[in-house]
């Protein structure tokens, strides 16, 4: 939860603004798991839940600036000069120079820090006029610069391995003037970056120089030229700042103490933490005006400028005002005391050949392609007037050493002076080079664009030089209408007889109108903070919506005049008034150029690869914001697939291959040219077994005896069986067989049921299958048309398999058990004496199948106590004979050979005697063809 | 096929036409001796579909109308008072319908129906084999092979121990040792084995033997269907 530092209220992590009173909000320390989202200390290197690194300042852009929100405000760290000045020839290692891999910066935030420090930090003695933007002017004139232990590092600056800067210093090896003027030059360029604080912290003046080092540092060298044109150009035609840098450290502005707790002069206090090192000459100037204090704040503002963190203009101005009609020669010597740091700043890197000077300036004179956006001329005004602040300085410096010299030279030839070369000037602790050489003609420094505005003499070098674009001078504004301090950053009009050559090359200006380079230090119109919510609030999505207070989210109309710009600085301590906006001017045209990466929008071309993780958001909340989701970058990247190696896929290939190939016409089997014999061997055995079927029907033998045995044997027990049943007693037969066991059964059939029909015996027919019940009625009716005093019941088929002999055997049948004529078994005279299973007589099962027989034998003989005896067929015999071994049948009868023996038992010659003749003749047959078979396969074998 | 006709309709012409039909399609069926001709073909579906469409009217006939539906309706007036148990062997009988349909929920509702089926056949079978084969057939096995004077029967029972013996030795499949002993062992039960091997293809001829003679009788008895009962050539 983020709670609100002006209501309280609590506000959700992510909240931008409090859903109260729509306060922006603190960013959250926590850091945000990119897998799981949960929120962790900053300090937490991984995941609290589920173990993932997270994504730290080391690892990718500034915490700060991913969770900051674009209205909300940040704290701004105090310079901090080095405590060492490093050597001029011996750089350090780029500590301000950012690199994609080491510091991911941070694009296109309004309110950066370097930014923000330009637009705010006014001094307190500005206006309602002031220009907000111009409030920050004092940074690259700052008097730190001036300062011996600011200046050292404003030398060190060309050093920076940035790209841009070094091809700045191969182009002018030697011209230390132009290395740090051009790369105060390149400070706007990071306009698309966001500087950490940290950065800025660590680099005082250096901050601002390195700056420009992404974008510096993304240009491709090919375009190193274009940036060192633009460089210079913007050297040309920046305003003279410089008067600031000198006025500074002459008047100290009247800044308020940005520290909550001071000291007084008289104490210990040693600064530190107003972010300045103080030595000790500065102590002794703060002695000095020790009597001039009379509070606290006369105390810090005093020490802030002495540290070079403020700078005071409004002494400054009315002096500055009056320089611009002086002469150089009257000015430089009033701040050599004051600023007797400035005069340790190595004379060698402002002086620099005038080869080098010249080369730089013939690049810096190619001509301007094209007009650059509105959107950036802005940034390249600010460039403009930061290279031309650093030009100032360095022709301060210059005037400095003439003054000490004492060398009168002419106003043009001054402003002109050449730099002597490094080694020909020693730096004296007073500051003052032993000598200078002569000043070089006007024609050997064609373009001096940072010694033209520079140092009040401001001899327009374009006496020497035919006017271009580069040199034109932005118009200013009248006076009435600039403040002073604005007026001092301003590009000086040439108070000289010169004036007419400079005017010559200033493009004509308006009354009343802002100048341009003034109005590129203008501070972006769209406002901030609450204001910009209110504006953007039809821009919002529905989760920041939500986020809004209700009374926030209703439609707001657009205010008719734009809202004064409020920096997102209210809210800090370091609260400002609101300035009023002021209308962007257009910015002369052609007065500097930019590359045409920068102006089109497209990333600028560099030859490390582009990061995959700099994607600037551009729409939402987010937009201008880059690295702010690297993690989902990263994911939503579309990822190549691995192509699937021939070796891999050499199985499925083949596959592929054999499926793709047309299908082969089938191999017609060649047609049997052969025709198939009409007659065979197999029809000669067909042929013999119908015949001796066939032969047996038309031979008058009666062949009874021909295996047959009527006197025992299971059929003469069967027939015993037969016998045994009383005349009057009922039989149970039951026909299960089919049709096509018929032939073998139904001879079998018929004796028996002519041979109880005989007998006197009644009948009680049913079936287990359904055909049975059609069988027994036919063989039934046969016995009865023979017998018609034949009674019988046939009860049909008797459904339920096992069940339904389990039924009959446990229960019998059921009076309403209806026969095949629907005629209920409680209505047959039968029914008067069976009741049960045991009232019958005797139990003939005829049949066909082994399931069947065997349904019988488990379901009924268990359970009935009457006989049971059973015709089957042949090929039932054997297992017949099993139960009648075991005593559960008392007799079987087997097939077409059981019912001859039954008939000639019975003294009857049928045709079933017949067909066992003809059954004889058939299997001696069949015999008689295995044993030829066999010995003629033996034959043949041996 | 004639004795079907007989059951339809018996005297008369009825009694001819049954005859000749059943003499065609017996012609028809035997012309597979020569090959397998489009007559057996319609010989066989007819066979076929005739004995479908029998057992389908006499299931109908006498099952669900004399067994289910005749009773209910007949107790109707009576709120099936005395048949209303037949309720559940409709209900149980209607869902072996829903075997037909593919959902899976009536398919479920019809396992009831089929699980009674299986339950009470699967019931019946185990009590059956139980009482009616098993208990039956080992106390059938145990007979005396004890010499009886005056019964040849001990020699059946001797027969029957050494033919079940050398059956079982049949199927022995182990290597000899190397002991005297164990090859004698070896050699008697090779011995025995291969001599109940004998009563093995004995037994499996004596099975062939009677499906021939069961086919045999038919084709002799469709002979003489032919010659007595349609051509009346022989009396």
């Amino acid at each position: 939860m983020i709670y609100c530092s002006q209501c309280g209220t609590a506000n959700k992590p992510n909240s931008k603004f409090c859903k109260n009173c729509a306060a922006p909000l603190a960013p959250s320390t926590d850091v945000r798991c990119p897998i799981c989202g949960t929120m962790n200390p900053q300090d937490a290197t991984t995941c609290s839940n589920c173990g993932s690194r997270l994504l730290t300042n080391a690892a990718g852009s500034p915490a700060l600036d991913n969770t900051t929100p674009a209205d909300a405000p940040e704290t701004i760290a105090p310079f901090n000069p080095p405590d060492v000045a490093p050597e001029p020839e011996a750089p350090p290692p780029a500590p301000a120079a950012p690199t994609h891999s080491a510091n991911r910066p941070t694009f296109g935030r309004a309110n950066s820090e370097w930014l923000r420090r330009i637009r705010k930090t006014p001094p307190s003695v500005p206006t309602a006029e002031t220009l907000d933007a111009t409030d920050d002017q004092p940074t690259p004139m700052d008097p730190a610069q001036t300062s011996a232990p600011v200046t050292a590092p404003t030398v060190e600056q060309p050093a920076a391995p940035e790209p841009g800067i070094a091809m700045v210093e191969e182009i002018a090896p030697t011209a230390e003037t132009k290395a740090p003027t051009a790369e105060h030059a390149a400070t706007p360029a990071p306009v698309m970056e966001t500087e950490s604080a940290a950065s800025v912290a660590q680099t005082p003046l250096a901050s601002l120089s390195a700056d420009p080092a992404p974008t510096l540092d993304a240009a491709s060298p090919s375009d190193i030229s274009a940036e060192t044109s633009q460089v210079v150009t913007m050297q040309e035609s920046a305003p003279a700042v410089v008067p600031s840098a000198q006025s500074a450290s002459l008047e100290p502005p009247v800044q308020p103490a940005s520290q909550p707790e001071m000291k007084l002069t008289g104490d210990s206090y040693d600064y530190s933490d107003v972010g300045g090192h103080v030595t000790e000459e500065m102590r002794a100037t703060l002695s000095a005006h020790a009597d001039k204090i009379e509070s606290v704040e006369d105390e810090v503002a005093l020490a802030r400028r002495l540290l070079g963190l403020d700078v005071e203009t409004t002494a400054e101005t009315p002096v500055s005002e009056t320089r611009r009609a002086e002469t150089i020669s009257a000015e430089p010597t009033t701040p050599s005391i004051a600023l007797a740091p400035m005069v340790q700043t190595p004379i060698a890197e402002i002086t620099a050949p005038a080869e080098a000077v010249a080369q730089v300036d013939a690049t810096a004179a190619m001509p301007t392609e094209e007009k650059q956006e509105k959107d950036s001329e802005w940034l390249a005004a600010l460039a403009a007037t930061s290279s031309t602040a650093v030009a100032a300085q360095v022709a301060d410096q210059a005037k400095t050493e003439a003054a000490t010299d004492e060398i009168a030279v002419a106003p043009t030839a001054e402003v002109i002076a050449p730099p002597v070369a490094a080694e020909s000037m020693p730096t004296t602790p007073e500051g003052t080079p032993p000598t200078a050489e002569p000043a070089p003609t006007a024609e050997e420094v064609p373009t001096p664009p940072a010694d033209a505005p520079t140092a009040e003499a401001v001899t327009p070098p374009a006496a020497a030089e035919p006017p271009t674009e580069a040199v034109a001078t932005p118009p200013v504004a009248p006076v009435g209408t600039i403040p002073d301090w604005v007026r001092e950053l301003a590009p000086r009009e040439v108070a000289s007889p010169e004036k007419e050559t400079a005017d010559e090359v200033a493009e004509p200006k308006s009354e009343g109108a802002m100048p341009a380079w003034v109005q590129g230090l203008a501070p972006n119109p769209e406002p901030a903070g609450a204001s910009a919510l209110l504006e953007r609030l039809p821009e919002l999505d529905e989760q920041e919506r939500e986020e809004l207070p209700d009374w926030l989210r209703e439609p707001v109309v657009p205010p008719t005049e734009p809202e004064i710009a409020v920096p997102s600085e209210e809210v800090t301590e370091n609260e400002e008034p609101e300035l009023p906006l002021v209308e962007p001017a257009p910015m002369p045209v052609g007065t500097f150029e930019l590359p045409s990466w920068f102006t089109s929008g497209a990333p600028p071309p560099s030859p490390l690869p582009a990061d995959p993780f700099e994607t600037i958001e551009t729409t939402g909340p987010l937009a201008g914001v880059s690295g702010i989701l690297p993690l989902a970058v990263a994911i939503a990247e579309p990822h190549t697939l691995i192509p699937v190696t021939p070796t891999k896929s050499d199985g499925g290939r083949v596959f592929q291959t054999i499926l793709a190939e047309p299908l082969a016409p089938a191999a017609h089997a060649p047609a049997e040219v052969t025709s198939k014999p009409l007659f065979t061997r197999n029809h000669l055995l067909y042929l013999l077994i119908f015949l001796a079927a066939l032969v047996p029907m038309f031979l008058p033998l009666n062949q009874a005896g021909l295996g047959l045995n009527t006197s025992s044997g299971p059929s003469a027990d069967f027939y015993s069986q037969l016998q045994a049943v009383p005349a009057g007693g009922t039989v149970l037969v039951a026909f299960d067989y089919t049709p096509g066991q018929g032939v073998e059964l139904d001879p079998a059939a018929g004796v028996l049921v002519n041979d109880l029909a005989a007998q006197h015996v009644n009948v009680v027919a049913l079936s287990t299958n359904p055909y049975g019940a059609a069988l027994a009625q036919n063989i039934l009716g046969q016995a009865q048309a023979a017998q018609p005093t034949f009674t019988f019941v046939n009860l049909g088929f008797l459904y339920g398999n096992e069940a339904g002999l389990k039924n009959l055997a446990l229960g019998w049948l059921p009076a309403n058990r209806a026969d095949v004529n629907g005629m209920p078994w409680g209505a047959s005279p039968l029914a008067q004496n069976i009741h049960s299973f045991d009232d019958l007589a005797l139990s003939v099962i005829i049949a066909g199948d082994s399931a069947d027989l065997r349904a019988w034998m488990e379901q009924v003989q268990p359970n009935v106590k009457s006989p049971i005896v059973a015709a089957t067929t042949a090929v039932l015999e054997p297992q017949a004979r099993n139960y009648v071994n075991a005593r559960q049948l008392h007799a079987s009868l087997r097939g077409l050979t059981g019912a001859a023996e039954l008939e000639l038992s019975s003294n009857r010659t049928g045709p079933i005697v017949k067909t066992v003749d003809a059954l004889s003749f058939v299997s001696l047959l069949l015999a008689g063809i295995i044993v030829i078979a066999n010995v003629a396969w033996l034959v043949r074998r041996k | 096929m004639d004795a079907f006709f007989d059951s339809a309709c018996s005297g008369g012409g009825c009694d001819a036409l049954g005859v000749w039909v059943a003499a065609l399609l017996t012609i028809a069926v035997l012309t597979y001796l020569i090959h397998d001709t489009f007559i057996f073909r319609i010989a066989s579906s007819l066979l076929v579909g005739t004995a479908i469409g029998f057992v389908s009217a006499v299931v109908i006939r006498n099952v669900l109308w004399d067994g289910l539906i005749a009773p209910l309706i007949a107790d109707a007036n009576s709120f099936f008072l005395n048949t209303g148990l037949l309720v559940i062997p409709l209900i149980l009988g209607f869902s072996l319908l829903f075997k037909l349909t593919p959902n899976f929920r009536a398919t479920t509702f019809s396992n009831i129906g089929l699980a009674y089926l299986f339950g009470i056949g699967a019931a019946l079978a185990i009590g059956g084999a139980l009482s009616g084969a098993l208990v039956p057939q080992l106390l059938a096995t145990m007979v005396s092979v004890k010499p009886q004077p005056n019964d040849p029967g001990w020699l059946n029972a001797a027969l029957i121990v050494v033919g079940t013996l050398g059956a079982f030795l049949a199927f022995r499949f182990i290597q000899p040792r190397d002991h005297p002993w164990q090859r004698a062992y070896s050699m008697l039960t090779a011995a025995w084995g291969t001599l109940g091997r004998g009563f093995i293809m004995v037994a499996f001829g004596a099975i062939l033997a009677s499906l021939i003679a069961a086919r045999v009788s038919a084709l002799v008895g469709q002979v003489y269907f032919l010659l007595h009962d349609w051509l009346a050539i022989i009396k």
